[in-house]
């Protein structure tokens, strides 16, 4: 049992959990599960995970709900020593991904859920997922380990979410870091994998705000670099630095609305950088405050000019907030992260002389993503 | 003193009067407002002085932002905001409606076309290394089953990758009347299989436009004086496409007449349907892009309920409206309670007994709009959406928690199922849903062998489905 107890009273449980060992797949040492598709190793997985639980214990900052627990579950190649960034909060050797600590971990965290209407859920897994048309199948770290029984360390996603919802806490997050590319096997079988939970034959009232936000569209995959975080964790720990948040009074809070179009945004982003095509998908957006910024958002920021002929080389200076701030000399289109407010952008060719007209442009930086286009001089 | 706000979308005299939901949010404090604004029009907000950021979101996911200053005694200011994704000539307003990646042609493949090929022998028709050659970016982790998988063959002719002119696909369109008994055109489509992948059509459709990418058609009018469902047949060599659609009979003074209309896509072997109706195009494009805020306040605004209440009205546009007020009702945010509240009128005569069983336990909106859906299902005997909207009612009737009521609510979804596959995407996800609430060793002898084949049939149908269509688009491989 690796979960992390905080405080008491209403507030927020999490659950995380990372699978990069597979010991039944491909290169997994195990006696290899016969239908295993092409599915390997993943070093991105367990990194992925931790970046979250690390940015959960040090940064998540909810309005009203703290953070008051969180289990954390990874397979990665050896044991992994966590240490939530909490004050005196202990070190302790995380549990693996395995189905049965898996299963044990979602009646925890239900069960600490269910202390309070007023408690939020937040669930995260980053793995191996498999899809048959609409459902979602995630991958534990023993799938496999039964020849005859396919899915029987699997979980049907779909129905474990629909099992969810009699859950007293009536404010859920999901957050599936996976593939979603469809599995003949999985529609042939006719099972999705086990739901540790069961759906009761009624929705619960009053009606849960549980978005999902799944890494990438249904029947597509989703990626990850060896030893780094994936590309969706990434664009989301960014998204939450500013790029999903919108102002409330005097505050910056992250919104589901608000995050699913800055992760959109971010992960499509990523994956070209990564010479991928990723897109972002979600389920059930509905609003709620899910963090709010210890200080003023930091936006991503593209830097373009109507004609580039003469910005081959060029210097852009951004000229507002608390320090000018001077990009190296390249060609445009420049990305930036500022701070929210109004800048103005100058470019001018690199060692031109001080009467060389320049590209200025004066604009407004705002969450998600501002691009910014200089006109001629 | 309030500062009056112009906003105006720009477009084309086609896309002109499409209705797009708009934020005017005021900076100093984040609050907000939505704006409907008609493309071509301008629509006028009074504001009180301060910097604004107005932020229209369009249906196909696009964003189009300005900031606006509002100065005390300043005469009104304009904000003109144009969509970036120009269209492409041939369109109407698919470009506001649809995803970029629909309307262009497919990316370039992962590789570039100077590197080696192997040459298939005996013909110009080259096939990929199975692996990317070594000066792309290395390969990806996938978490998920291809990433081993050899990389397919692209539709490549020629070293110099010279795309190979894509063959027009076979279009059809099978008419039903929705009034028989028939379940939806799909399902009869699905259940002659072999007939629909081999034989011909007599009413092969012509196409509107054609662009060497993009083909336009759009749904003719049915044989006969009775309204009809159609089932469009595309028939490609590797896939068969069906996407069961009705004749859009529009609504008194609006949008009467409204076309559906399609566009495939050669590059990428899509296809992409949507009702040419400038209201309920972009209602039915936000709910199936999940921008629900944008579809509800769009309903809202733009659709008298007067005009949704009775069935000699187009059911499908009632149909619509009721998945968006479903869906917002049951998505926990309770504002949604009263914003629901002035749009509703209460309806009780038709369905009293329905009435009297849960209006003792809810507000008033919640009978309101619990009662319409009911009316709907029962105006709408052949529409499969409308039973799978009556199914979810009763799996949320806070009023009653009885065998009896959750075996009401399988029979709605098994009802909805005899009807055949959902006209629309998002209810298709509502059925699989639905009947994934019912455990099959629970349920009665007579009951454990329709679900199963039910849940059985509709997990195919959503193994084929494209979720990012309004209409239930299912693709369909061959050897299927």
């Amino acid at each position: 049992m690796t979960v992390w107890n905080f405080s008491t009273g209403p507030g927020t449980h999490a659950l995380v959990v990372g699978v990069g060992r597979y010991p039944h797949l491909l290169g997994g040492g195990g006696t290899p599960f016969p239908d295993h598709g092409g599915m390997g190793q993943l070093t991105s997985a367990p990194v992925s995970a931790t970046a979250f639980a690390d940015w959960l214990t040090s940064t998540y900052q909810p309005p009203t709900h703290p953070l008051r627990s969180i289990d954390v579950l990874v397979s990665g190649g050896a044991p992994l020593t966590y240490q939530p960034a909490v004050a005196g909060a202990q070190a302790q050797v995380v549990e693996r991904a395995t189905f049965d600590n898996f299963k044990a971990a979602v009646l925890r965290w239900y069960a600490a859920l269910s202390t309070s209407p007023d408690n939020h859920a937040v669930f995260y897994f980053c793995g191996h997922g498999l899809a048959a048309g609409l459902q979602t199948t995630l991958l534990l770290e023993d799938f496999g380990d039964v020849p005859h029984a396919a899915f029987a360390h699997a979980l049907d996603f779909d129905r474990f979410y629909l099992g969810m919802d009699p859950c007293p806490a009536r404010t859920q997050c999901y957050f599936v870091d996976a593939c979603r590319v469809a599995s003949r096997t999985l529609f042939e079988i006719d099972t999705f994998g086990e739901s540790v939970l069961t759906p009761s034959r009624k929705h619960s009232t009053p009606a849960r705000r549980a978005p999902v936000f799944y890494s990438t569209m249904l029947g597509t995959q989703a990626f990850g670099r060896a030893d780094q975080p994936s590309l969706y964790t990434s664009a989301l720990l960014k998204a939450m630095k500013g790029a999903g948040a919108m102002r409330k009074g005097n505050a910056w809070e992250i919104r589901p609305t608000t995050l699913l179009t800055a992760l959109d945004d971010l992960l499509a982003r990523e994956a070209e950088a990564a010479g991928a095509t990723q897109n972002c998908n979600a389920n059930n957006v509905v609003d709620f405050p899910f963090h709010r910024l210890p200080s003023p958002p930091e936006i991503p920021v593209t830097v373009s000019c109507v004609t580039q002929v003469d910005l081959t080389n060029a210097v852009l200076r951004v000229v507002g907030g608390a320090t000018p701030h001077e990009h190296a000399a390249s060609s445009p289109p420049w990305n930036l992260v500022l701070p929210y407010g109004t800048y103005e952008f100058i470019a001018a060719p690199e060692g031109a002389p001080p009467d060389t007209p320049r590209h200025v442009h004066t604009e407004l930086v705002f969450p998600p993503h501002t691009e910014v286009v200089l006109p001629c001089p | 003193m309030p500062v009056e706000l112009r906003i105006h979308i720009d477009g084309e005299e086609h896309a002109r009067g499409t209705a797009i939901s708009t934020t005017v949010r005021n900076l100093a404090d984040g609050e907000g407002q939505e704006v409907l604004v008609l493309v071509g029009d301008v629509a006028r907000v009074q504001l009180e002085p301060g910097q604004y950021l107005i932020e229209a979101s369009l249906p196909s996911g696009e964003r189009l932002r300005r900031p606006a200053d509002l100065r005390e005694g300043a005469p009104p200011v304009d904000v003109s905001l144009k969509p970036l994704r120009a269209p492409n000539a041939k369109l109407s307003r698919q470009h506001l409606l649809m995803p970029a990646e629909r309307l262009r042609p497919a990316p370039p493949p992962p590789f570039s076309p100077l590197l080696s090929f192997t040459g298939v022998a005996g013909g110009t028709k080259t096939r990929v290394p199975s692996r990317p050659p070594s000066s792309t970016p290395p390969p990806r982790e996938g978490h998920g089953y291809e990433t081993e998988r050899p990389y397919e063959e692209p539709p490549f002719f020629g070293a110099l990758g010279i795309r190979e002119e894509a063959p027009l696909p076979v279009v059809s369109v099978l008419w039903r009347n929705p009034r028989a008994p028939d379940p939806t055109p799909t399902t009869a489509a699905l259940a002659g299989e072999r007939d629909l992948q081999d034989q011909p059509f007599p009413d092969r459709l012509p196409f509107l436009s054609h662009d060497g990418t993009l083909v336009t058609y759009a749904l003719p009018r049915p044989p006969g004086p009775l309204p009809a469902t159609g089932t469009l047949v595309i028939r490609w060599d590797q896939q068969l496409v069906l996407i069961p659609v009705a004749r859009w009979e529009g609504l008194p003074g609006s949008s009467a007449d409204a076309r559906i209309e399609f566009v495939v896509n050669l590059s990428t072997q899509t296809v992409s349907a949507m009702v040419a109706d400038p209201i309920f195009g972009p209602i039915l494009g936000y709910l199936t892009s999940g921008q629900l805020e944008k579809a509800a306040h769009t309903l809202r605004t733009a659709v008298p309920f007067s005009r949704l209440e009775r069935d000699e009205h187009d059911p499908f546009a009632a149909a619509i409206s009721a998945l968006v007020l479903a869906r917002t009702m049951l998505s926990g945010n309770s504002e949604h309670e009263a914003k629901w509240y002035e749009w509703l009128r209460f309806l009780d005569k038709d369905a009293p007994h329905i009435l009297e069983l849960i209006k003792s336990h809810l507000p008033k909106v919640q009978v309101e709009w619990r009662s319409w859906v009911h009316l709907l299902t029962t105006w709408t005997p052949n529409i499969p959406d409308t039973a799978i909207l009556e199914g979810w009612l009763r799996l949320t009737d806070e009023s009653t928690d009885t065998d009896e009521e959750a075996a009401e609510a399988l029979a709605c979804f098994l009802q909805a199922f005899q009807r055949g596959v959902p006209y629309f995407s998002v209810s298709l996800r509502m059925l699989l849903d639905g009947l994934l609430h019912f455990d099959p060793g629970a349920l009665s002898q007579d009951q454990r062998e329709p679900y199963r084949h039910a849940l059985r049939t509709v997990r195919q149908w959503a193994t084929w489905v494209d979720p990012r269509e309004p209409f239930t688009t299912l693709r369909i491989p061959r050897e299927d």
